[in-house]
């Protein structure tokens, strides 16, 4: 058994060239592909770690360091993390980059297997996202970012928009797994109009920091 | 046709040609022409043939308010020419007509009409009943409106979007940008929608002047130009309303073609308030032959010259009853039209200015006359027009008769939000008594017909709708309602006319060839509301949707007097008020499904992938629809099974057992740590829902299978059935997490072994044992199961991992033969062994003791009842019920009975849930669900199959399980 050649395999291949690779915890990684063009991108995060968390109160069950959302649809993002609440006694945990231990005696789901993880970045993102959904991403006087629960492309799907400033739109998706062949060529259709293209996990993380800054 | 090009008001680009055929014929259009204008322009005068009759028709509206320019574009039937944009290219064919719209072999049915009587479907052919199969193919090939083969794919692109809106407004004429603009600068955003290619509605192509001086047409692009303007406000033109529904929500479609992405696209909009303003349409006027083409709608002529530079006539007499007709006479005359006349149904009321304007022009005005006939054959060669009274007559040469009624509101959109209509003595419309809450009518559609009076009900509207999403308006919306009292008000509108000489030929609606005289045979057996008319003399149901007979039916109706309703009233509205393709309607087609991790794995094994509900899944790896080789490698060696569909839960917390109790019939107080529980559910009525296997993993901590059919509402049902308790407890769906590999057969310990450090012996890992261990360094779950009747391994495995471990197992297993067996194989299998499969061995009313799984049911639970516990105590010996039962076939030669036969003697007993045949017993075996009387073994089953003949099946009851009673090979 050679542990090394063992790897893990995502939900999606996306149709792009990879131009830099790595992998990370068995998941290979593309960090960028060739000719991302300007934008929008679509970026697969399915390595990405998430965790389901459900207790009473939330707050017990939240990783020490990890703010609360205090409401249902509120996130709070500190470092690579970002959590979501999705319920009175429900959140969800994303964590960018590494995967990270959890201290003995935390009791959340390790989720990453189940779902599925997508970004939808920049220009355009919402005109691709009003195709596919008719949940109101960009209702005013909602704080970002935000949680939406819903159908997106007919699929349940928590989505979170991290920002939606003109040219640093940022939109991430998750949805059941098996769901992910058909969700990435319903995204890829709409998106093909705005010629959207696949990205690297480096583009997500550049415009996550940036945000992070308000850059 | 030289076309007039210097009109400010044109929407046309002359200098860029488009090329189309029609029929044989290249014809040449140019930038901004409609199909039906193009046509027109290239001389077209008879566009199709009619339903019945197949009378010549021609242009009339140009806004598909009636069938009468449905062609054949690009091999696609019914499409509408006067909303179809040309593009370059474009093969345009006439429908309904043979060898051609001008001369049609059929056009002899016009003289036949007299055997055609209303109701003619109904009466005529009602007995004897046997003739109504014969005439159905004639009658369809005769009147049909185009072809469609069943598989017919439309072409094109189709789409779908849900724009964000907390404004939607319906029609930007000015009332409807009116609105827009005033929503839009209070930074509300604002759907726009517009059924023509660009917004302006009624007063878009008018050059008479407002109040102000101004032409309509300049005040109106200024308008128009400032909605664009609005970063708050999508306008989508060439986007026709399809529905309005309650909370906002608003469903239409949009017209694309280059450079738009779509050829159409489906629209929904949900919004905090919507704004009706669809303005007018104009009422047919009724007289002889109305529909002879030539014959058209005011508008309809003064659009063809002020939008498409194409003057409709070179003679014309007018017959209208409003002031937009007299201004179109005048402006047509202006432009070079011969007006021989024009007739006005109102004694009073004329617009004075317009009156000064024709009588400047030497245009003889005939007050309080109509139309009474018009002549020709194909098209319009001179036309009768005779005062009220019938007495004064004159008939006139003219190639286009313009006639209107006046004005009908396009109320489609209200009616379907809620509002209820009541006839309005002052303006002839029906208006709406009461609108639903944040649901706003504007424009034209109350009556007004000044352009600053329309603007100012148009702003009124975009204050109401800021009100409703919550920003305080009262003042403004007072300020404004005073300053509309002192603009003109609705309009008094014509009375309601029929010439009277009308009957025969006079059209009530051009759609379904209905005429006066057919609705007065209706009336006359008895149906005396025009809903019941509507429906016997197919009045308005046809591609219109009852555009053109909405408002003229239920008024000559009232007029009769034959109805019992003191005022006229509507006929019910419905969606979708313009008619479009099924596949808009289906968007972009989404056709989201679900794969497992491995499934390509699986295809490149020659697996054949069906979809199962939401997933793909193989039913099978060889030609062989009986899977016989796979259901031997797994008898004899060993095969493997993609099971990752199977639900799976973790559920956890300190009242998670009572919440496993009370959904399970099981006592899950006693789930051992290492071994797994097979267990069901059952309804609140004790039918079997559900069953799989439930490991505990931790303390309060459990892990659960559930079928591949409840997976995705167990979390719902689960809280549901909870919801009153308060208990402390989480459950995660982590159906896609594991996939699930079954690795079965008296190898499969074998193959297992090679590819783990674990001790997976029947010691070490016994029958419905549960272990965690590692499979080539991945963590993996995994049972000793057996539904398929043999040595089995159930391997859950993180799905990212899945493609390894199947690998490895293969690898690991080619030595002993291993093969993936699919659905059908291991439906075969579990069927030797007796197990059931929900859905397939029970139905909606077949209990937990009728499938024999009684013994699954704990009776007394510490925590809380067992969901569906008291219907299980009372039909536990509850006689008459349909019990499951294993049967052979009487002469084992024989072939198994279809699933789904009934079994019968004198009635019916009970039917066949499953029968295969048995490779490895040699014969067939199947499982049915039977009477109790029926159920005991050695008893005679008759089976009818579809296509027996009469002669029934013979088998027998006999115990279950066929395969190893003794569940040896489960355990070795």
């Amino acid at each position: 058994m050679k542990p090394d050649n063992r790897l893990r395999q995502s939900p999606v291949q996306l149709d792009g060239r990879p131009h830099r690779t790595l992998v990370r915890d068995h998941w290979p990684v593309v960090c960028e592909y060739a000719d991302e063009g300007d934008g929008p991108w679509l970026v697969d995060l399915s390595h990405c770690q998430r965790i389901d968390i459900q207790a009473r109160p939330l707050a017990a069950m939240i990783p020490e360091g990890l703010p609360e959302p205090e409401a249902p649809g509120e996130v709070r993002i500190q470092d690579q993390s970002l959590i979501t609440r999705m319920g009175k006694a429900q959140a969800c945990l994303w964590r960018f980059g590494q995967a990270a231990a959890f201290p003995v005696g935390f009791n959340g789901t390790e989720i990453t297997e189940a779902t599925l993880a997508l970004a939808i970045l920049g220009r355009h993102t919402f005109a691709i996202a009003e195709k596919l959904s008719s949940l109101d991403l960009q209702a005013p006087g909602r704080s970002l970012p935000r949680l939406y629960q819903g159908p997106f492309a007919q699929v349940p799907c928590q989505l979170v928009v991290l920002d939606a400033a003109a040219g640093r739109e940022m939109l991430l998706l998750s949805c059941s797994r098996g769901y992910g062949r058909d969700m990435v060529g319903a995204i890829t259709n709409a998106g093909a109009e705005f010629n959207l293209r696949p990205a690297g996990e480096d583009r997500f993380m550049r415009m996550f920091e940036n945000r992070e800054k308000g850059a | 046709m030289i076309r007039l090009n210097h009109l400010p008001t044109l929407r046309i680009k002359p200098g860029v040609p488009r090329s189309f055929t029609y029929g044989r014929r290249r014809l040449q259009g140019v930038e901004g022409d409609t199909v039906a204008t193009a046509l027109f322009a290239n001389g077209v005068r008879v566009f199709g043939r009619s339903l019945k009759y197949h009378r010549p028709r021609g242009l009339y509206s140009l806004d598909g308010e009636s069938s009468n320019t449905l062609v054949n574009v690009d091999g696609v039937p019914n499409v509408c020419a006067e909303t179809t944009l040309l593009a370059d290219g474009m093969c345009v064919a006439s429908q309904n007509a043979f060898p051609g719209p001008d001369f049609d072999a059929l056009g002899f049915m016009d003289a036949l009409s007299w055997a055609m009587p209303a109701g003619f479907y109904y009466r005529m052919l009602h007995k004897p009943a046997r003739l109504w199969p014969l005439a159905v193919p004639v009658i369809r090939k005769m009147a049909g409106v185009g072809t469609l083969a069943p598989d017919f794919q439309a072409p094109g692109r189709r789409d779908e979007i849900y724009p964000a809106a907390d404004v939607c407004v319906i029609g930007a004429g000015v009332a409807g940008m009116s609105a827009a603009l005033a929503a839009a600068e209070a930074g509300l955003r604002v759907v726009l929608f517009e059924s023509r290619p660009w917004p302006g509605g009624a007063f878009e192509y008018r050059p008479g002047a407002a109040r102000d001086g101004v032409a309509c047409f300049q005040k109106t692009a200024e308008l128009a130009a400032a909605v664009k303007a609005s970063p708050h406000i999508r306008l989508f033109l060439n986007a026709p309303v399809i529905g309005v529904y309650s909370n906002g929500l608003v469903t239409a479609f949009q017209r694309g073609r280059s450079p738009h992405p779509f050829d159409e696209r489906y629209i929904e909009v949900r919004a905090a308030s919507v704004v009706v303003a669809t303005g007018c349409i104009e009422r047919p006027l009724l007289f002889e032959h109305n529909e002879r083409p030539g014959v058209m709608q005011a508008g309809c002529a003064h659009r063809l010259a002020r939008t498409w530079g194409i003057l409709p006539g070179r003679t014309a007499v007018f017959s209208v009853g409003h002031d937009p007709g007299l201004e179109a006479a005048v402006d047509l005359f202006d432009l070079g039209v011969e007006i021989a006349a024009v007739a006005d149904l109102r004694q009073d009321g004329l617009d004075p200015a317009l009156v000064d304007a024709l009588s400047r022009r030497r245009i003889p005005l005939l007050r309080g006359w109509s139309a009474t006939k018009a002549h020709g054959r194909r098209r319009v060669a001179k036309v009768t027009l005779a005062g009220a009274n019938g007495r004064f007559r004159k008939t006139l040469d003219c190639d286009l008769l313009v006639a209107s009624a006046g004005f009908t509101p396009v109320t489609g959109p209200l009616t379907l939000a809620g509002a209820k209509l009541a006839f309005d003595e002052r303006t002839g419309f029906f208006l709406p008594t009461c609108l639903p809450p944040r649901v706003h009518a504007a424009g034209r559609i109350t009556g007004r017909q000044d352009w600053h009076a329309v603007a100012a009900s148009g702003r009124l509207a975009g204050l109401c709708a800021i009100q409703d999403n919550g920003i305080d308006q009262t003042a403004a919306i007072g300020e404004l309602a005073d300053a509309l009292g002192s603009l003109p008000g609705p309009v008094r509108g014509a009375k309601f006319v029929i010439a009277p000489d009308s009957g025969k030929k006079t059209f009530i609606c051009f759609d379904e060839d209905a005429t006066v005289k057919n609705v007065d045979q209706a009336m006359a057996k008895g149906f005396n509301v025009p809903e019941l008319i509507k429906r016997f003399a197919s009045v308005g149901t046809g591609p219109g949707q009852g555009g053109i007979p909405g408002h003229n039916l239920p008024l000559y109706v009232h007029q009769s007097g034959a109805s019992p309703d003191a005022q006229p009233r509507p006929t019910t509205v419905r969606a979708p008020l313009t008619p479009t393709f099924l596949a808009t309607y289906a968007g972009a087609r989404l056709d989201m499904s679900k794969r497992t991790p491995i499934h390509d794995l699986q295809v490149a094994a020659g697996g054949r992938m069906e979809r199962l509900g939401v997933w793909h899944r193989a039913r099978r790896f060889s030609e062989d629809v009986h899977s016989r080789e796979e259901i031997l490698s797994v008898r004899t060696a060993v095969g493997i099974l993609d099971a990752s569909t199977l639900g799976k839960f973790r559920i956890f917390g300190p009242d998670a057992v009572k919440v496993l109790d009370r959904v399970y019939v099981g006592d899950m107080t006693r789930v051992p740590r290492t071994r797994a529980k097979y267990s069901a559910m059952c309804n609140e009525d004790g039918c079997l829902i559900d069953d799989g296997v439930i490991v505990r993993t931790g303390d309060n901590d459990y892990y659960l299978t559930t079928s591949t059919g409840r997976a995705g509402v167990t979390v719902e049902w689960i809280r549901y059935h909870t919801r009153f308790d308060d208990w402390d407890f989480g459950i995660v769906n982590l159906t896609d997490a594991y996939g699930v590999i079954n690795l079965a057969g008296p190898e499969a310990r074998a193959v297992l072994q090679r590819v783990t450090d674990a001790d997976v012996s029947n010691e070490a890992f016994p029958f419905m044992g549960y272990r965690e261990f590692a499979v080539g360094e991945v963590p993996l779950r995994a049972m000793r199961l057996g539904f398929v009747g043999e040595l089995s391994f159930e391997l859950h495995v993180p799905a990212s991992w899945m493609a390894y471990v199947w690998n490895l197992l293969m690898d690991a297993g080619k030595d002993f033969g291993i093969r993936p067996f699919g659905l059908e194989a291991q439906n075969t299998l579990r069927l030797e062994k007796g197990h059931v499969i929900i859905g397939s061995e029970s139905e909606q009313r077949t209990t937990l003791h009728d499938v024999g799984l009684g013994f699954l049911w704990h009776r007394d639970k510490p925590w809380a009842r067992t969901v569906g516990d008291a219907a299980l105590r009372q039909t536990e010996h509850q006689p008459g019920r349909l019990k499951l039962v294993g049967f052979r076939m009487a002469d084992p030669s024989a072939s198994p009975p279809r699933d789904g036969s009934v079994i019968v003697d004198r009635r019916i007993r009970g039917y066949v849930c499953t029968a295969r045949y048995s490779v490895v017993l040699k014969e067939p075996v199947g499982l049915a669900l039977v009477e109790d009387d029926s159920s005991a073994k050695g008893a005679p089953l008759a089976i009818y199959e579809d296509g027996c003949g009469g002669r029934l099946i013979q088998a027998v009851v006999t115990e279950t399980p066929f395969y190893d009673p003794e569940g040896l090979r489960l355990r070795l």
